[in-house]
């Protein structure tokens, strides 16, 4: 069961009109890392967090944290 | 589909565990070789110098790198445990070189003991000394 994780990030990221390689490239990373960051299936580094919400004009927090 | 080959963080970290696994591979194959040539083929020891010498040069870069690098965490250690460890390092050295070379007169027991103490030493020195250096290297970066 996908987790609200990876909607907040896929949402926001169309939301911005951007493909997963679109977002790759901005970010410097694959779309293979996005794709998995989205499917809760990698943990990025923190300075990827960052990069990404950034791009995506978003907080961490809104972008990452797993609310309870 | 981007062109070209491109290495992100999650690639990289993916590149590191596969060349650690290798590694690791590597050298207890090269240890399995050495034991198999010596042992089982009973090859004079000169027949295989080449491969200990690369292995024994690797095995002891890496534990330098690591220790400079900060890969282990070395806090503060008290005289008495490296001088510990040290004996306990000699005593194996002299238990390796007794039953490589099979020896039973003491003369020279004591002529190999003397060459297992001056390398131990060294090793133990220059140990401390890169571990010295890595950490003050690091409490560096953190100031």
């Amino acid at each position: 069961m996908r987790t609200d994780g990876n909607m907040k990030l896929k949402l926001a990221r169309v939301e911005k009109g951007l493909s997963q390689q679109e977002l790759a490239d901005l970010v410097d990373a694959t779309r293979q890392t996005i794709g998995l960051i989205e499917s809760d299936k990698y943990n990025p580094s923190l300075n990827l967090c960052i990069r990404i919400a950034r791009e995506l004009c978003k907080t961490l927090d809104q972008l990452f944290w797993k609310g309870e | 589909m981007s062109n070209g080959i491109k290495l992100d963080e999650r690639n990289r970290a993916i590149i590191g565990r596969i060349c650690t696994i290798l590694y690791a591979f590597t050298i207890y194959f090269l240890i399995g070789d050495v034991l198999y040539r010596e042992f089982a083929l009973h090859q004079s020891p000169k027949q295989f110098h080449d491969i200990a010498a690369l292995m024994t040069g690797n095995v002891l870069l890496f534990i330098a790198l690591l220790l400079y690098y900060g890969g282990v965490n070395v806090g503060k250690i008290s005289f008495r445990y490296i001088v510990v460890g040290y004996v306990l390092f000699v005593a194996l050295g002299m238990a390796f070189t007794t039953f490589k070379y099979r020896l039973t007169n003491l003369s020279v027991i004591l002529d190999k003991a003397v060459i297992v103490v001056t390398i131990c030493s060294i090793m133990v020195i220059v140990a401390v000394t890169v571990a010295y250096f890595g950490r003050r290297r690091i409490d560096r970066k953190i100031e």
